[in-house]
């Protein structure tokens, strides 16, 4: 039975228990991560590149070329916020080539999906989520990501700081900035877009 | 209800927008983790099940393959092969050159004189210096350099420190090493190594890999000015870091130069 299958019939392993099998060549344990970050992994390469396809192909050769580094990846720190880092490149990479200009279309659904939500999900005006989804869409990037890692993905500000790769105290600043933006694209949705 | 959010504190507004996370239509995620698999299965050389390929990963996992064998067949070939490595690429091409560029790699002028922290700042990523060489003597970036077919652009950042012990001067240069790092695919740099004068081995840098260029070749590089070419004097090693393409100019041998990168 090799590393990752001995897992199966207990409690999940811990991403730095997979990370290490992975390094030591074990793909099923690295399968195992990508399967548990894949979602995330998507939907932030499609808030960089806005488009499905093209998220898709870079998140795959993100978490490739995440693999292949392995090797440089310190067991100590933790793994959600790394991955996630090559992912925004990857897709940057890709919205770059691909100069499309155009706004990210964020929308918000009403609130009656299968999963249940937050009371505070709950309580929230379809039309605020409407709104504060668009304004999201029309930032710039580096705005929309440092929104999204903090509050639509829940990243703490030490994850948020390693998936930008900056340091952790510029976070605050970043966040307080593209909140800014966020009220003038309420505001004016011309001003920013 | 614009006006009423928009009168929220940070705070507020990051209380709300949690809400909102939960709330986003999200396109349907395809299920990715098999054909992650399939290429690293594939990269290390083991079987294939040749199904579900997306069209665009098909031709990287051919362009990575094409690349091992050009190491194995380079010397015996007589046509010109590249290595395509994204930002930077590698063209192997037969004979001697008939001329050279009079210039050795000039760092300079490739970009702003920045510090390594506005360096990351302008490029929106964070450099990766060798632990071993500690901080850079200089360091400059371009932000956005256009590629040599005009599709795309590339970010760039030089990092050099100048020669010491255990880093020998770079002949024809001021620097014991010279370390250029790219972000992104669009092509702004190649190189052409003649089968002559040059050669072009594997690397494993990290159990990634890479390659390993010695002898006299050029190094064609776009920068602020234009298209440049040099001629590279030092030994070169080339290989990806975490999405980052790397080149580490010095006149150390193959083993101190991935003792460096390895430092990364």
């Amino acid at each position: 039975m090799d590393g990752a299958s001995a897992h199966v019939e207990g409690r999940p392993l811990e991403d730095a228990q997979l990370v290490e099998l992975a390094k030591q060549g074990d793909v099923r344990a690295y399968e195992e991560l990508v399967s548990r970050y894949q979602r995330l992994a998507f939907r932030v390469a499609w808030m960089v590149t806005r488009e499905a396809a093209e998220a898709e192909d870079a998140v795959q050769e993100a978490f490739v070329k995440a693999y292949l580094a392995l090797p440089h990846f310190r067991l100590d720190s933790p793994f959600r916020p790394w991955i996630m880092r090559i992912v925004a490149n990857e897709a940057r990479n890709r919205a770059r080539s691909n100069r499309r200009r155009e706004g990210l279309a964020l929308r918000a659904a009403a609130a009656s999906g299968d999963a249940a939500p937050s009371p505070e999900a709950a309580a929230l005006a379809q039309e605020d989520a409407e709104a504060l989804a668009g304004a999201i869409g029309r930032l710039r990037e580096p705005d929309r990501l440092v929104i999204a890692y903090r509050y639509l993905f829940e990243l703490s500000e030490a994850e948020t700081a390693e998936a930008l790769g900056v340091r952790p105290g510029t976070v605050k600043s970043r966040l307080s900035r593209a909140l800014e933006r966020l009220r003038v694209e309420l505001a004016d949705p011309e001003v920013t877009s | 209800v614009s006006d009423r959010l928009r009168l929220l504190d940070d705070d507020g507004l990051g209380g709300v927008l949690h809400a909102v996370g939960e709330r986003i239509d999200w396109p349907p995620e395809p299920e990715i983790a098999p054909a992650v698999v399939r290429s690293i299965a594939a990269l290390e050389g083991r079987p294939v099940r040749r199904t579900a390929l997306t069209l665009p990963r098909r031709r990287r996992v051919l362009l990575l393959a094409v690349a091992v064998v050009v190491l194995l067949a380079a010397a015996a070939l007589a046509t010109k092969l590249v290595i395509d490595l994204g930002a930077l690429t590698v063209e192997i091409v037969p004979g001697r050159p008939t001329s050279l560029p009079g210039v050795p790699t000039r760092p300079a002028g490739l970009g702003e004189p920045v510090t390594l922290e506005q360096a990351a700042v302008v490029a929106g990523w964070t450099p990766l210096v060798p632990g071993s060489l500690g901080p850079p003597d200089r360091v400059w970036v371009d932000q956005a350099v256009t590629s040599f077919e005009g599709d795309g652009e590339t970010t760039r950042v030089v990092m050099t420190w100048r020669p010491g012990p255990g880093l020998p001067r770079i002949p024809g240069t001021t620097w014991g090493a010279i370390l250029m790092e790219f972000d992104g695919t669009a092509e702004v740099a190649a190189k052409v190594v003649y089968e002559e004068t040059g050669s072009i081995r594997q690397a494993v840098v990290g159990g990634t890999d890479g390659y390993w260029v010695t002898g006299t070749h050029v190094l064609r590089l776009l920068g602020p000015s234009g298209l440049e070419s040099h001629v590279v004097t030092g030994n070169v090693l080339l290989w990806n870091e975490a999405g980052i393409v790397a080149r580490l100019e010095t006149a150390l041998g193959k083993r101190a130069a991935i003792r460096i990168a390895d430092s990364m």
